[in-house]
């Protein structure tokens, strides 16, 4: 998406541009345009450092603070609102509601919450619906990383990736890692859609960057696993909508990206649990919440870094790395994003 | 199924009287269930964006109460899109009326673009006052407190809101677009200039 307001709208200056290629506001096209732009002018490139330590600053100085609890009185006094105010399980709760998903679907390993609205049960098949879309997006991205040396070699034109290669490499990767065929998936199935979709979707986005790819003289092309990511989920969102939606995010201090922000329930999700000592490694995190205002079954599924993250998330902290941030001084196995999905019913 | 309408006040002469809902009926118990999960999570987006706003916390939460029983009453009419931007909409329009009424002075609408400024944007090339070459990012990072929160509350209203809403709350231009009534393409030069504005703050402080 490009922040003009239309093909009327003449192209903004450069140094407009700067602030919405920061704010991951412009498409991969575009984005590249304007980062050889500031490498190329100091003024610009002046500008985006001075832009970036002062959103950095104002993010730090001015973090989100919680509600206080004589204005969360005055509200409920006001609308006559009594029962809880959030929906953040406690650890009671929790305790209790897997006695009642044990009780109410066999085998299952997964937590499940009773809401405070009560009576909403994850179904039975969310959770693996879920885990193959997670593992399907993951598939990709590995593709993509595997190829990311010839996909940023400036010698190379024609890289020899499209859609379906892109795709049946993943398909190959996704069997290794599940031991699943998401072939064998019936395709009439809600998980056999949604996967279609997904796949589709890995299609799509490959097919619609593969000029850009395939561009010979450019190095570094800033289509780097999690960018591809992105758009894949975006392009699924699209084609499942209404039905789901595949996002990654990450704890706030993390987020580059302003679209991989962690919503309400997310943030939540990852403060409370996924980074808390005693949360078990890997272990997801799922409830049936309102999304949107729907109805809907979350899941959180953590990723840790391994070491080939570290080169731009590592240390030293504050070194800028390839794509233009500064680092995060993270370590292996350091918790550094959440594939979130939503099923909506 | 007949509501209870009660009129309470609550004690806070700048609201006057306000509408309370006291009854049980069934409609009243799905409209506060949709409030606890469209509007009360984010609460405190919705006190942040006020404070800013109004520049003070207690006004800031008359101005949120006051938002929250708008919210409350339209809650029905939520298209179920983006409740964040739906949420922190209503709370501006409500700052915003709020600001109208107790102080007018503050609420002079500003020229977007004075001349300077416009053909800055429309070149595009040069930055006010940024014409250097080295960053002056170390400098932005150890600015002082006080200084920092002086020089956001001395933006135009409509520069701040849009500071606000990005840089600390996070949103994307459509929604800061969404929030605002204004195209992308202004809240884009709006931000930039805010930006701009308090760099050049943070930079003619420095002795």
């Amino acid at each position: 998406m490009t922040p003009s307001a239309g093909a009327a709208t003449p192209r903004p200056g450069p140094t407009l541009l700067v602030h919405a290629y920061l704010d991951g506001e412009l498409d991969l096209a575009n984005a590249l345009v304007v980062k050889r732009e500031i490498e190329a002018d100091p003024a610009l490139a002046s500008e985006l450092a001075n832009t970036m330590a002062l959103r950095k600053v104002l993010r730090e100085r001015y973090p989100r603070e919680p509600v206080p609890t004589h204005m969360r009185s005055r509200i409920d006094a006001a609308i006559g609102l009594r029962h809880r105010w959030t929906t953040r399980p406690t650890w009671r709760a929790l305790a209790a509601s897997v006695v009642l998903a044990v009780a109410l679907s066999s085998g299952s390993t997964w937590l499940m919450l009773r809401s405070p609205a009560g009576g909403r049960i994850a179904r039975d098949d969310d959770t693996a619906v879920a885990e193959s879309l997670a593992a399907m997006l993951r598939s990709g991205r590995t593709v993509i990383s595997r190829h990311q040396a010839k996909i940023n070699d400036p010698e190379v034109g024609d890289k020899g990736l499209n859609g379906k290669s892109v795709l049946a490499e993943a398909v190959r990767i996704y069997q290794e890692t599940t031991g699943a065929d998401p072939l064998a998936i019936d395709p009439d199935s809600r998980q056999g859609r949604l996967l279609r979709a997904q796949m589709d979707a890995i299609v799509e986005v490959i097919e619609s960057n593969r000029d850009m790819l395939d561009k010979k003289g450019v190095g570094f092309k800033g289509f780097i696993p999690a960018t591809f990511g992105r758009l894949v989920n975006e392009a699924f969102s699209k084609r499942a909508s209404n039905q789901a939606e595949v996002k990654v995010t990450a704890p706030l201090d993390l987020v580059r990206n302003p679209k991989a922000r962690p919503d309400a329930w997310e943030a939540e999700v990852i403060s409370a649990q996924l980074l808390s000592a005693s949360w078990p490694k890997g272990q997801v995190y799922s409830a049936v919440t309102d999304s949107r205002g729907r109805l809907a079954f979350r899941i959180a599924v953590p990723e840790y870094y391994v070491p080939s993250c570290l080169s731009c998330h590592g240390g030293p902290k504050g070194e800028i790395d390839l794509t233009g941030y500064p680092k995060e001084g993270r370590l292996e196995g350091d918790l550094g994003g959440v594939i979130s999905i939503t099923l909506y019913r | 199924v007949p509501k209870c309408f009660i009129f309470v006040n609550l004690g806070n002469k700048s609201l006057g009287r306000r509408v309370s809902y006291l009854g049980g009926s069934v409609s009243d118990e799905e409209d506060r269930a949709r409030f606890a999960s469209v509007v009360v999570p984010y609460l405190a987006d919705a006190l942040a964006l006020a404070r800013w706003l109004t520049g003070s916390r207690s006004d800031a939460e008359d101005v949120v109460q006051d938002a929250c029983l708008r919210a409350f009453r339209a809650i029905g009419s939520f298209a179920g899109v983006n409740a964040r931007a739906w949420v922190l909409t209503i709370v501006r329009n409500t700052a915003y009326s709020w600001l109208r009424k107790s102080r007018n002075k503050m609420l002079v609408a500003i020229d977007d673009l004075d001349v300077e400024e416009r053909g800055q944007a429309e070149r595009g090339g040069d930055v006010a006052g940024l014409n250097a070459i080295t960053p002056e990012s170390e400098l932005i990072a150890r600015v002082n407190e006080a200084r920092l929160e002086a020089a956001i509350s001395a933006l135009p209203i409509e520069f701040r809101e849009a500071l606000v809403l990005r840089d600390m709350q996070g949103l994307e231009y459509r929604e800061i677009a969404e929030v605002t009534g204004m195209p992308v393409g202004t809240v884009m030069s709006r931000l930039a200039r805010a930006r701009h504005r308090l760099i050049e703050a943070i930079r003619t402080d420095e002795p």
